[in-house]
């Protein structure tokens, strides 16, 4: 019989987010107007940060319906990094004993998706009894066997009153009292300049020459010139070729502010302890990165923990029974809480890392579903674990 | 046999299905969770087990369970995802001695391949469908085990807040809003078509003439 848990962690931005949508805006720096509509012909064009719309509070406006929307982290990104995670303690193992694996093996573990060769109907009992009990297959599935996985990775939704009944669990600190996404977000403005141009320091004139600035700075004029002659046969309806000729560029981007609280929920159905601990362990290099979305270079991001919990779900009612917080605080390096079940499957996990077989990735990478079988005759994992204990 | 409505209210919006879903495929999927987590060898094997009714037809049968109806609110949206590979991680596991091959990156074939994806989301306030029940007990076991509905159930979309069955007179007529075996005398506002009759519906190799519901 496995368990079924919910994790929950609510976190706050230390630094503004941006998590780049597949639409983009326009915006308006003169009258500091985001339009969300790419058709509007207004300003420049601004990179939005994802969002998803609250259906239940649909409104009907000038004859159309319209859904609030709030910021989101997508899931997909969480997931995608807590994946990583997981791969890293996995890959550290293997190196520290010196084992290697496929760059074919080290993709499919990173993104879980074979694209080619899909093989579902060699999805056989026993392949699918194996990954269960393997802790990174049976949690995040994948592979060419298209295994399901067996955690539920949410979107990380603000913390509102609008948005507490979509979480997979309550609230841990305090909902938020935003309303409108525009309370939220800022739209953030950057402008590339020319420093050659613009003379900006006194080293320039001799790093580079009076003769080349001269010419530099005629060629550029020429270039302004000329665009801006395209520009006017442009509006008087001639077809012209669109050439950028400066380097000068004015580019916006929508992002979440600093303070702002997500709720991050994980739902596991963990066959082993080491199920439920390996995701831990992938939460706890989430935190202790403390960084999601783009532009991170640029201190984008960042976020700290404010709460966490552990909950048992019960299989038949499914009601939440809070276990213990799962994590000490943002200066202990998030470390565990002291509680039997965390404790349990913290270790249970720390010894499947340090057992992992190359071999049993490989076969799942290969679709070989002989080796599948043969690594349950041969006992893989357990053998590492004897050979590291001698 | 005993006719009920059953439906279910749902938490987060859902991926919107291209086609027509049937109760007893969310049931079968539940069935197949409840066995794994009870350490079912061969959870796929009690994919059936779902205490429902069955109407029988020559050789064909099917579960007497209708199609969903959804009760659609606020406007439709989407959900993209993208698939890439960043070098850098490629790059350190080479450099850690982890990779026994050196690794290649192409975004545009194998494994490596960038993809952009895009489902087509939306949501329901609630999600219902007709069933002729035999096996009470069962049916009540299963249900806690649709926790969602539709795809992209592993990022919480289409999850379920609960569900409620009650008994509908109607249920004796509207289960049949459904595929049917092709012999089937019950097919009103149906079509000849290829299709399924029960889980897994998406199997090709399943399919074969049946009458499809197209009122």
């Amino acid at each position: 019989m496995a368990n079924l848990y919910v994790i929950a962690l609510d976190v706050t931005l230390q630094s503004p987010l941006h998590i780049t949508d597949m639409i983009k805006g326009r915006f308006d720096a003169k009258r500091a107007e985001l339009s969300r509509n790419p058709n509007d012909k207004f300003g420049v064009e601004c990179s939005l940060t994802r969002t998803t719309s609250l259906a239940q509070f649909t409104e009907e406006r000038r004859g159309a319906l319209v859904a609030p929307i709030v910021p989101v982290i997508p899931s997909s990104t969480i997931a995608g990094k807590l994946r990583r995670s997981a791969t890293d303690l996995i890959a550290h193992s293997l190196v520290k004993r010196s084992l290697t694996i496929s760059p074919n093996a080290y993709n499919v573990m990173t993104t879980g998706m074979a694209t080619t060769n899909l093989d579902s109907s060699s999805k056989t009992p026993e392949v699918l009894q194996v990954a269960r009990n393997d802790a990174f297959l049976s949690l995040f599935g994948g592979t060419s066997f298209a295994l399901d996985s067996h955690c539920v990775i949410a979107d990380g939704l603000p913390l509102l009153e609008s948005t507490k009944g979509m979480l997979m669990s309550p609230v841990l600190t305090s909902v938020q009292p935003f309303g409108a996404i525009e309370q939220m977000t800022d739209v953030i403005a950057i402008i590339k300049k020319n420093d050659v141009l613009d003379q900006r320091g006194a080293y320039i004139e001799r790093v580079i020459g009076l003769e080349q600035l001269i010419n530099y700075s005629e060629a550029a004029n020429a270039d302004a010139a000329s665009s801006k002659a395209r520009k006017v046969a442009a509006a008087a309806g001639e077809e012209v070729e669109s050439k950028k000729t400066s380097i000068r560029t004015f580019n916006a981007f929508e992002a979440v502010k600093a303070g702002v609280s997500f709720g991050i929920r994980v739902g596991v159905t963990s066959f082993d302890p080491s199920q439920l601990g390996l995701m831990l362990l992938a939460l706890q290099n989430f935190l202790r990165d403390g960084q999601v979305g783009g532009k991170g270079a640029k201190g984008y991001g960042r976020f700290a923990l404010s709460g966490s919990a552990l909950y048992e779900v019960d299989p038949t009612t499914r009601t939440l029974t809070a276990v213990s917080s799962i994590f000490e605080d943002k200066i202990s390096g998030y470390g565990f809480k002291e509680a039997q079940v965390i404790d349990d499957a913290v270790i249970a996990a720390q010894d499947y890392v340090d057992a992992v077989e190359p071999a049993l990735i490989e076969a799942f990478t290969n679709t070989d579903a002989k080796a599948i079988k043969q690594s349950q005759k041969k006992g893989w994992g357990v053998a590492a674990e004897e050979d590291a204990t001698a | 046999m005993k006719a009920v409505r059953i439906s279910f209210a749902m938490r987060t919006q859902m991926a919107i299905p291209p086609g027509a879903k049937h109760l007893d495929a969310v049931l079968s999927w539940a069935a197949v969770r409840k066995a794994e987590f009870e350490g079912d060898y061969d959870p796929w094997s009690k994919q059936h087990d779902i205490g429902l009714a069955k109407h029988v037809s020559g050789e064909d049968w099917c579960f007497m369970a209708s199609i969903l109806d959804f009760d659609w609110l606020g406007p439709k949206g989407n959900v993209s995802y993208i698939k890439r590979q960043r070098v850098e991680p490629y790059a350190d596991a080479w450099m850690d001695g982890l990779l026994n091959a050196r690794p290649a990156i192409d975004p545009t074939r194998g494994l490596t391949k960038a993809g952009a994806y895009n489902v087509p989301t939306r949501f329901a306030s609630c999600v219902y469908g007709y069933a002729m029940v035999e096996d009470e007990t069962l049916l009540n076991s299963v249900l806690p085990w649709v926790t969602h509905i539709g795809k992209l159930h592993h990022r919480d979309f289409g999850a379920v807040a609960g569900f409620q069955v009650i008994d509908c007179e109607e249920a004796t007529q509207l289960w049949s809003r459904r595929n049917l075996p092709a012999s089937s005398g019950l097919a009103t506002m149906h079509a000849s078509a290829f299709g399924s009759l029960r889980s897994p519906y998406w199997v090709a190799e399943n399919h074969k003439e049946i009458q499809c519901f197209v009122g």
